[in-house]
């Protein structure tokens, strides 16, 4: 019986939370790369957006929603237009699906985030952290490891003005380069997981910087969906200029400890 | 006393500095060490304009200066382009006789976007130009919101502002300040209904972060919008370009003046604009301003002839982490009538250390190299394999696309002639870097 459905191909659908208002730091490219790397894994594609300004969709309709980075004054509209969400992402993120994301998106979910003016917001509730930000902007380069499967070195940058108060017991990597700019400055744990929740504060085009994550990501896509994900070509152009920048930042990393 | 000798060392310093081949900024800071509130002991002239934003400050600054100089009128500019208070306690020191009273008519300060609020803690520019806020650097501006945040705490009341309408981010400055000075463009030939580009910074409105509706857009997020949520608009324009003629390549301000562009395309309309406007504050009249700036050949070309083994090429600069610049400059190359090769160099984003951040490369709009006149497009330098995977989202077929990370390769392939011309887009930090390897003909004015 199944035969006859054999040339269907498994559709993964993903939920673009904000793609205009929290579209900073080249966010897109991240949906693009992944949505190109299912495809030719044999899956169809389906990107929707949600930019608050249409009624909230069935979170549970979707394999994956992402969420960028944005200006301070973006990052408080989208928690404004998400906050009568919250109950519905929770469910979604306890339901094992999976929420990627990455830049001050990550500082929506914890419990709460003071503003630079003070205002203390109440944040989404997905993760058991508070947010502070302060007028100093925190900008760097860091390179770090993936705290869960084992991967080559993601690397990344970072560029915010909150610092995450509390420990975080699961984050998303723990920083070999670019301490100071963890998730409060001091200890290497950077970002935040949760079952399969995956948020990084590192910006923009995480999964085009990091083709070793977007395996990881594309393989637990396919888990759910019962597809084996094909061998990725490492000699193309994403796992060059990776090991480029990875190059490149080493050589930093050996300078800055030899000083 | 104390200020008396500060301003004759700054003298001596600049002069000795000069002779050394140093940068400008070196004797202000020593000033500023020594007395740090120099910049306050100083008597400026009675028309001191600042200009800042994230593209164009030093062409802007340069048209007017030479403009009112060009009218009789004693300038002091910091035409090295040093724009944080060091450059700027250099320029006013080095102006300034014994009493301290600087010595000119006309006071033209290019300032950083950041540091603004430090220089104009020690005095109050009577005119504060802003051209616009674009995504610029943010490895190292954050982004444009926060800049303007900063330049907002530059801003006294006494000042008075002029502003580029068309920019929401910029216009913002203006709200409920009688006076202000608005430059803008009209809906013309090159306007478009839709936004082009990869971003939507001006989506939403900077008053209150509804989403506004656009009438249409002449580039880059600039053009007539309107907030349904609290009712900002564009305001109405003083230096409003009630023509564009870009065949021509002239504009016409406020339905009278016409100028010729000095380079071709609109993205140099809005400095012009600003500009002008700046000129009629200094009691030159409009019609002679727009003869005055129709005249200038501008110094530092964006873009300049070369030739490499009897093969035509073109360098334009733009700016690396800033897709305004890059579109601009993609622009130009896309308008071109010819069968030609395109190489974007990326090699150094920044000059002292290496990065990793190339998310601004999503945001410069590619795409528009997607023509049939382009034949080939080289991506060169160490960050080749960044610009390859984003140029295989442009459509641009990869037959037509070569990686070229290596320099020396690079340049052996300018000598490949298949018949094209050779286009390059890079940074004025990686030009040496294609100047060493070919024949530069020097500036053209298009």
């Amino acid at each position: 019986m199944g035969d006859f459905y054999e040339d269907s191909r498994v559709s993964v659908r993903i939920c673009a939370l904000f793609p205009d208002r929290m579209n900073l730091y080249g966010e897109g490219g991240n949906l693009k790369i992944l949505c190109r790397r299912l495809e030719e894994m044999g899956c169809l594609c389906r990107v929707d957006c949600y930019e608050g300004e249409e009624p909230a969709p069935n979170w549970m309709d979707y394999d994956l929603l992402y969420l960028g980075s944005g200006t301070e004054e973006a990052q408080q509209a989208a928690l404004q237009l998400l906050f009568d969400q919250s109950e519905a992402l929770a469910d979604y993120v306890e339901s094992g699906r999976m929420f990627l994301v990455t830049g001050n998106g990550t500082e929506l979910l914890g419990h709460s985030l003071t503003t630079r003016t003070g205002e203390v917001l109440s944040g989404l509730g997905l993760a058991d952290f508070q947010v502070e930000q302060t007028d100093r902007r925190l900008l760097g380069d860091v390179v770090g490891r993936y705290v869960g499967e084992e991967m080559p070195q993601i690397v990344g940058f970072i560029n915010c003005c909150g610092t995450i108060k509390g420990r975080v017991e699961t984050p998303f990597a723990e920083l070999s380069f670019g301490k100071e700019w963890s998730n409060d400055g001091i200890r290497a744990a950077e970002g935040y997981q949760k079952k399969r929740l995956i948020a990084t504060r590192m910006i923009g085009p995480l999964l085009v910087r990091n083709p070793q994550f977007l395996e990881q990501i594309v393989f637990w896509l396919g888990e759910e969906k019962g597809v084996t994900p094909n061998e990725p070509d490492r000699k193309s152009a994403p796992w060059e200029a990776y090991r480029r920048s990875m190059a490149g930042l080493s050589e930093r990393m050996l300078m800055h400890n030899e000083k | 006393m104390k200020r008396f000798l500060v301003i004759w060392m700054v003298k001596l310093l600049y002069f000795a500095g000069n002779l050394l081949g140093k940068g400008t900024s070196l004797p202000g800071g020593i000033a500023l060490k020594i007395c740090p509130d120099i910049l306050k002991r100083l008597k400026l002239p009675k028309l001191v304009v600042a200009v800042t934003g994230s593209n164009g400050k030093t062409t802007t600054v340069e048209m007017i200066a030479r403009t009112l100089e060009k009218n009789g009128l004693r300038v002091a500019w910091n035409e090295g382009g040093s724009n944080q208070i060091e450059g700027v306690t250099t320029l006013l020191c080095r102006r300034a006789n014994a009493k301290g009273e600087v010595q000119a008519d006309v006071c033209i300060l290019e300032s950083d976007e950041r540091y603004a609020r430090h220089t104009f803690s020690y005095f109050t520019p009577t005119h504060f130009v802003v051209t616009n806020l674009f995504r610029d650097q943010m490895t190292r501006n954050a982004h444009p919101k926060w800049i303007a945040d900063l330049i907002g705490e530059a801003i006294s009341e006494k000042t008075t502002l002029v502003l580029n309408a068309d920019d929401p981010l910029v216009a913002k400055f203006g709200k409920d300040r009688p006076g202000t000075v608005y430059f803008g463009m009209a809906e013309n030939i090159e306007s478009t209904k839709e936004p082009v580009g990869c971003y939507q910074d001006h989506a939403f409105c900077p008053v209150c972060g509804q989403r506004m509706e656009y009438e249409y857009y002449q580039f880059a997020g600039l053009g007539k919008y309107s907030c349904f949520g609290c009712s900002f608009v564009t305001p109405p324009a003083d230096v409003l370009v009630t023509d564009y003629d870009p065949v021509g390549e002239t504009i016409e301000i406020n339905g009278t003046d016409r100028i010729r562009l000095a380079f071709g395309g609109r993205y140099f309309i809005y400095n012009l604009c600003a500009a002008y406007a700046v000129c009629q504050l200094a009691g030159i009249s409009g019609k002679q301003a727009a003869s005055d700036l129709s005249d200038l050949v501008q110094k530092n070309g964006r873009v300049a002839a070369f030739e490499v083994a009897g093969r035509e090429g073109m360098l334009l600069t733009a700016k690396h982490e800033n897709s305004v610049s890059y579109d601009q400059s993609l622009e130009y190359v896309s308008r071109q009538d010819e069968d030609m090769t395109v190489c974007i160099l990326v090699d150094a984003i920044s000059r002292k250390y290496f990065t990793g951040e190339i998310s601004w490369l999503w945001d410069v709009h590619f795409e528009k190299l997607n023509t049939p006149r382009v034949k080939k497009v080289l991506l060169c330098g160490r960050y080749a394999f960044d610009l390859a995977t984003r140029f295989s989202f442009t459509g641009i077929s990869e037959e037509k696309i070569e990686v070229i990370p290596s320099l020396e390769e690079m340049g052996r392939r300018f000598y490949a002639e298949d018949g094209t011309k050779l286009y390059v887009i890079t940074c004025f930090s990686d030009k040496d870097k294609i100047y060493s390897r070919v024949h530069a003909l020097g500036a053209t004015a298009k």
